[in-house]
């Protein structure tokens, strides 16, 4: 199959980013599971129940340790990795809002979604960004729906439900076009540099396709 | 003409600002929601209204100037991300402190400020938003009482709002690497008759 050269490009862009960049969704989650580790020591009123509730921080905090791990190995993960592991993201701060004490619209954890949602835009492409913070949306919604069905009958329910999926589309939507404007800032060069035929060109940063694979 | 030497922290900012003013409209449009739908007491409006229209206002100024891809005086950069906070802030103080659900409102400032500025400058602005944030809070809880599951979910909003910052100000510092790696970021260089424009001025 014939790819064209500008697809090829774009290919690599996505990988370098993904490379370089992924050790902030890392960071994103060691505060997530910071905070996870703090609230479960804090309200667990029997053993039973931390032993119980620290199983899922536990979980999350040995994925990160592989994700950060590999990054510090100059070794990071491929795409399907990365999303691989946001997407388990996604799916414990959802169980977390659902399921945890105060569920639903009232649980306070909902915030867990915004450094994730943030530190996924920074580093994939805007297309994938879209799917994932339209994922977190939805898994919101489900989270708040299956806590109480009847969360929507009141008008500042909603009121505050679509507050709170406005601000976290406007963060996804701000991660990702920063990484847009980042990306045609390192094709264009500097800004305010010297004159065209002055300027040093961007060499292109070498990483051989087999570590980006 | 102009004999000045453009620093990457000029450089930074202009490509920034571009995210501020996104962020300030998503602000504008998430405050206009809240005002309109379902308003809350006559007091508590007029707050928002004023708020409203000074966020807007400065918005659309400032999003003149990116159109019109004129330089944009470092001071008002800041001023500008600084306005966002302390409305919020006023935002949540008129609306009850703790029990008020605006503290989100944050989180598209901190997004935007934190890869426009240098990390030490996102640093002090997210340190006086989480101190100012936590001070209203406490305030508020040492009228009313403070059970632990307040005490909870203050710190996890902390943790969340910092950890945007940091998620943000840790980007700023890699695409740095990224562009002194690829040879682009030499230093600052003097500029010789080059007009004072924006950056490219796409996705306006």
């Amino acid at each position: 199959m014939n790819v064209s050269p500008r697809f090829r490009n774009q290919t690599r862009e996505d990988a370098e980013d993904i490379y370089y960049g992924q050790v902030v969704t890392s960071w994103a989650r060691w505060f997530n599971a910071a905070a996870a580790v703090i609230l479960v020591l804090w309200s667990a009123t029997t053993s039973n129940e931390l032993a119980r509730n620290i199983l899922p921080v536990i979980g999350l905090v040995a994925i990160n340790f592989f994700m950060h791990g590999r990054t510090l190995m100059e070794r990071p993960a491929n795409q399907a990795l990365v999303l691989a592991a946001s997407l388990i993201d996604v799916i414990v701060i959802t169980a977390v809002v659902a399921f945890w004490h105060d569920d639903g619209l009232v649980s306070p954890f909902y915030v867990l979604y915004y450094p994730a949602v943030f530190a996924f835009a920074l580093v994939m492409a805007p297309r994938l960004t879209a799917i994932y913070a339209g994922l977190a949306m939805v898994a919101y919604v489900a989270a708040c729906a299956v806590a109480d069905v009847r969360f929507l009958d009141s008008t500042a329910d909603a009121k505050l439900l679509v507050m709170r999926l406005i601000t976290l589309a406007a963060t996804a939507t701000l991660g990702a076009y920063y990484y847009r404007v980042q990306r045609q800032r390192r094709r264009s060069g500097p800004a305010f540099g010297p004159r065209e035929e002055t300027r040093v060109a961007p060499r292109p940063i070498p990483l051989d396709d087999a570590r980006l694979a | 003409m102009l004999n000045k030497a453009f620093s990457d922290l000029e450089e930074d900012l202009a490509y920034g600002l571009d995210v501020i003013v996104k962020a300030k409209w998503a602000l504008v449009v998430a405050v206009l929601v809240l005002m309109l739908w379902a308003p809350g007491p006559i007091g508590q409006l007029r707050v928002q209204i004023l708020a409203w229209l000074l966020v807007a206002v400065q918005t659309f100024y400032l999003h003149a100037q990116l159109l019109k891809r004129r330089r944009v005086p470092e001071a008002l950069v800041y001023a500008a991300s600084a306005v966002d906070l302390i409305v919020v802030t006023a935002l949540i103080m008129f609306q009850g402190g703790f029990d008020s659900n605006l503290y989100i409102f944050y989180f598209p400032a901190i997004v935007a400020y934190s890869v426009a500025f240098r990390p030490e400058t996102t640093l002090v602005f997210t340190g006086a938003t989480l101190l100012t944030y936590a001070t209203v809070c406490l305030g508020d809880f040492g009228s009313e009482g403070v059970t632990d599951a307040d005490l909870q979910s203050l710190l996890t909003r902390l943790i969340a709002l910092a950890a945007v910052s940091f998620c943000g100000a840790f980007y700023w510092h890699l695409e740095q690497e990224r562009r002194v790696a690829s040879g682009e970021l030499a230093g600052p260089t003097a500029v010789q008759d080059n007009e004072p424009v924006m950056p490219h001025g796409e996705g306006m």
